[in-house]
């Protein structure tokens, strides 16, 4: 389907709900081809195709809301789906909030390109897929010889396109592409234990990943550097939350953030505005217009038109995520209703060696096991595994132990940031430095 | 693609959370071992089931769809039609003021050769898709053509949720005052109480699925879940937590009592927060109580028995069939076959009846759970546990209710037992590495024990062990197992099925780290 036909379903599905009664209605078209392969044993595991396709409907009739969706997209079918949805809005309670946004909201979005889209992809043929997967395999046995136990490679690949239409006003329309591949490494150990890790890369465009032999080779070395973790004893000392990792513990902090959690009373955040909540060595923003970022956009899920918005300013709160349905309600202008890309500015950046150097004895946190955060309190606690480091080398890995602390105090504690922000995820959090925490182990 | 979508986790649905008190509609008896009847209704044939009369999936579809999926071999193809209906109603600010639909319609196409997989789907039931979608799936194998069967027999099964009302059938003006009763329940209980959110979803998910040994068989799983979150305000400190019910169960079952014991339940857990600590940090006893916190069974032993892992190797208990690996006290049951529990399956999504399966008997590691590709891998049958998402996902061993059996031991004596550790009552979520074996829970609210007693209440903290070491160190086995009826969903490879866990009361001697704040 061509970017014109979605729109075209898009509008035509705004004029049946409009027909059915609606007074408002916003209406999405997506389309998503997916193709994944996974390699063990030098033979293919699995090998996945798929398309999926979809209209998303919200419906505002006098301050009464509903939203559906649905894959049955025969014209038939969808003015039966729309009649019926529109008629089950009506039993609602009206809410004076609920309305489309203001079509202001909808100006200024930029004309810019993002490079979201490969539009080589089409040239790609099957071999393609199948040889990125059998090399990294390849490499990862090579790498690993006898000291592992199984290697599972995979490629994936998706090409989607969007198209969204609201009665006041807003059209747009976007395709993306996304190219995926790595490998997943398990490791012998003593006894029963079998550690393993990953090492999975993801662009927006296929030239622009690594060279297939390196991510294998980087899975194995991760999962042999598992080998002979164990817990150490409890105690205080600073840490080092690696790149890859540290985008867990942010988004354990980012529901504070959001306008549902503030009107609800469950953000540790409320009222906190222009305060100093975390150290000022932290700045971080929300950059929707990173060319070929994976959460990249020209606008949002309402039609809000992308901006760079401050989030901290040398650990000075300057914004929430705020839709306009809780901005209303909170009295506040709506600015998103959630995150694009989160990127990081510090003014002590250094490499993570230069830092275990400085620091002498610490852990360096590579992965988080579990755990959650409390958004009405700011306590959190959740599972870790690492590296004690000492005289600033890795002197063994440790596993099991976890680490707790509040929102409001753990923030305040960073000491600097790492010269490595992670690329293959909307959140490109370099690796984060704080001043002693609690570590709890045996 | 992220971190999350490669591990294995369990979650309480949204904010709701677990069990613990036991509403009026289960009664504890007819939980666990109920003989339900056998599902009314079985289709003549391929040409009379739901998804011929409702969407024309007739005979010659299959047949060509199975053709095609075979045309270059494979050991097996398979078929599994879909049709889910979801609904979704919420109240925020004393308004019912969202309601969420949406329809799931399609068709997931696999062929098998050996321990290798090529699965399709399409959301367009019509021949030339369908056929489309079996050519995709078949080009994993690479031989010559497979025999379809002469004729496709449909199965019956058991019904381990037997309903009087479809959730199709129930418009949204009936769930409303659900939502209206309950908001002004937790308003009126408790003056500290500032917010509420109310949710109630429904869902009935009709499948058929037909393979190449000429079986088919159809059934509607009925799922629903209500569930109560508030926020209360004590001296400029603020506590949220929340309740919830969810089960394969339908409109009666939301008796007044058990609308009242959501609000109540709610409110209760949320207002005790306001007297909790943290714990000190380290190694300490740790007592569960019973219902919910059978999460350490799913993440300290379950995961790891589901077969894949252990066909590749990969995960801690591979090579641990037949070994005593804990105490002859402990007995631990995957069962899909629990009336109106929310993970039971009358059959599984690769046609295998629902069963009880024992993972570990008497100490005893004893079976993995399979699906049928590792039943053919180790030779053995399969044991009802190939699950799937949806037809977009193609099925792999799940877990479904997971308990421990009720041991000797008299809860309050093992709590009396312990000089200094953790009694942790209420769960949202935990995850578990397979090979390594570690795995966390995180703890909503429980107490401290000093000297054999429940002293300052706990919130907010993470447990953090081993699962083949926690279940060795396992001491105490309480008489009195409670299954949890929260809404659990357990996620794999970035794939969500309903669950449920259980467990009675359990002492585990110091192994498990407390992940507090003060060493």
């Amino acid at each position: 389907m061509a970017a014109n036909e979605n729109l075209e379903l898009a509008r035509w599905a705004c004029d049946q709900a409009k027909r059915a009664g609606a007074q408002e209605a916003r209406a999405s078209v997506s389309r998503t081809r997916d193709t994944s392969l996974e390699y063990r044993e030098r033979k293919i595991e699995t090998l996945q195709e798929s398309t999926v396709k979809g209209l998303s409907l919200s419906f505002y009739t006098d301050g009464r809301y509903s939203a559906h969706r649905t894959s049955d997209l025969r014209r038939q079918a969808l003015e039966k789906f729309i009649r019926e949805s529109v008629a089950l809005t009506k039993h609602l309670t009206e809410d004076p909030y609920r309305r489309l946004p203001e079509p202001e909201y909808y100006e200024g979005r930029r004309d810019m390109d993002l490079q979201l889209f490969d539009a080589a992809q089409k040239q790609i043929v099957a071999d393609d897929r199948h040889r990125v997967a059998r090399e990294i395999e390849d490499a990862a046995l090579s790498r690993g010889g006898d000291k592992i136990i199984s290697v599972t490679a995979g490629y994936s690949e998706s090409n989607s396109e969007s198209a969204m239409v609201s009665t006041n006003g807003f059209e747009g329309a976007q395709e993306r592409t996304n190219f995926w591949c790595g490998a997943e490494v398990t490791a012998k150990d003593d006894g029963d234990k079998r550690p393993e890790d990953w090492w999975w890369e993801g662009e927006r465009y296929r030239g622009d990943l690594t060279d297939a032999a390196t991510i294998g080779r980087k899975a194995v070395d991760r999962a042999l550097s598992r080998v002979g973790a164990d817990k150490i004893p409890t105690g205080e000392v600073p840490v080092i939350i690696e790149n890859r990792a540290a985008g867990r513990i942010l988004r354990f902090y980012g529901g504070a953030f959001q306008a549902r959690n503030l009107q609800q009373k469950r953000s540790f955040l409320e009222g906190k505005q222009g305060e100093q909540v975390a150290s000022a060595h932290l700045s971080v923003f929300d950059d929707p217009f990173i060319v070929r970022g994976q959460g990249s956009r020209l606008y949002d899920g309402e039609g809000i038109a992308a901006r760079r918005m401050p989030i901290l300013e040398r650990g000075v709160l300057q914004n929430f995520y705020i839709d306009t349905y809780y901005g209303r309600k909170l009295k506040m202008r709506a600015t998103t209703g959630g995150p694009s890309n989160t990127v990081f500015e510090c003014d002590v950046v250094k490499s993570v060696d230069q830092w275990m150097a400085e620091l002498g004895r610490g852990i360096l946190i590579t992965g988080f096991l579990g755990g959650n955060s409390n958004s009405s309190t700011g306590d959190f606690s959740t599972g870790i595994q690492g590296f004690l480091f000492e005289n600033g080398k890795i002197h063994q890995p440790i596993a099991a132990m976890n680490i707790a602390g509040n929102h409001l105090e753990f923030w305040h504690k960073l000491l600097g940031m790492g010269d490595d922000p992670y690329r293959y995820s909307s959140v490109r959090s370099p690796s984060l430095v704080f001043d002693s925490m609690v570590i709890a182990g045996a | 693609m992220s971190e999350w979508t490669r591990r294995s986790f369990l979650m309480g649905t949204a904010s709701g959370l677990g069990l613990l008190v036991v509403p009026s509609f289960l009664s504890r008896n007819g939980l666990l071992f109920a003989s339900p009847d056998s599902a009314a209704g079985l289709a003549a044939d391929l040409n009379h089931t739901y998804f011929a009369t409702q969407f024309g999936i007739d005979e010659k579809t299959i047949r060509r769809a199975m053709q095609v999926a075979l045309s270059r071999g494979g050991d097996l193809a398979d078929l599994y039609f879909q049709h889910r209906i979801s609904n979704y109603v919420g109240l925020e600010d004393g308004d019912v003021n969202r309601a969420y639909s949406s329809v799931d319609l399609g068709v997931g196409i696999r062929v098998v050769v050996g321990d290798q997989t090529g699965y399709a789907f399409t959301e367009e039931l019509t021949l030339d898709s369908i056929v489309k979608t079996a050519e995709m799936a078949a080009s994993i194998a690479q031989g010559s053509p497979s025999h379809v069967p002469e004729t496709f027999k449909i199965a019956g099964h058991k019904n381990y949720y037997p309903i009087e009302t479809a959730w199709e059938e129930v418009g949204i003006g009936k769930k409303i005052p659900f939502l209206e009763k309950i908001n002004a329940n937790i308003f009126q209980r408790d003056q500290r109480v500032v917010k509420a959110s109310i949710t109630f979803s429904d869902d009935t998910s009709h499948f058929l699925l037909v393979n190449s040994n000429g079986l088919a068989v159809e059934d509607a799983q009925p799922g629903s879940y209500l569930g109560a979150y508030c926020t209360a305000e004590q001296d400029g400190r603020r506590e949220s937590n929340g309740y919830s019910v969810a089960g394969r169960r339908d409109i009666h079952s939301f008796s007044a009592k058990v609308i009242d014991d959501v609000a109540n339940t709610a409110v209760e857990r949320t207002v005790a927060l306001f007297e909790a600590v943290q714990p000190p940090a380290g190694e300490m006893p740790i007592v569960l109580a019973g219902g919910e916190s059978g999460i350490l069974l799913h993440e300290a032993i379950g995961h790891g028995m589901e077969a894949d892992f252990n066909r590749k190797a990969i995960s801690i208990y591979s090579e641990m069939i037949g070994r005593k690996i804990c105490s002859e006290n402990i007995t631990i049951i995957d069962d899909a076959t629990n009336l109106n529990l929310r993970g039971s399956i009358n059959v599984d999504d690769e046609g295998n009846p629902g069963e009880r399966t024992v993972l570990v008997q008497d100490g005893i590691l004893r079976s993995y759970m399979h699906d049928r590709i590792s039943a053919r891998h180790y030779g053995v049958e399969p044991t009802g546990s190939g699950r799937r998402q949806s037809f977009r996902h193609k099925p792999m061993p799940r877990m479904r209710n997971t308990y421990m059996e009720p041991g000797p031991d008299d809860p309050q004596d093992i709590i009396r037992s312990v000089k200094k550790g953790v009694y942790a009552i209420n769960f949202t979520n935990g995850q578990v590495q397979i090979g390594a074996g570690d795995f966390s829970f995180y703890v909503a609210a429980g107490y401290l024990i000093e000297d054999g007693k429940l002293t300052a209440p706990v919130k907010d903290i993470n447990l953090i062990g081993n699962g083949p070491k926690a279940l060795e160190n396992v001491s105490m086995v309480g008489n009195d197992l409670k299954m949890a009826i929260g809404g659990w969903t357990c996620g794999k490879n970035g794939q969500r099925v309903p669950v449920s866990v259980g467990q009675p009361t359990v002492k585990i001697d110091s192994s498990v780290t407390v992940g507090g704040t003060r060493s």
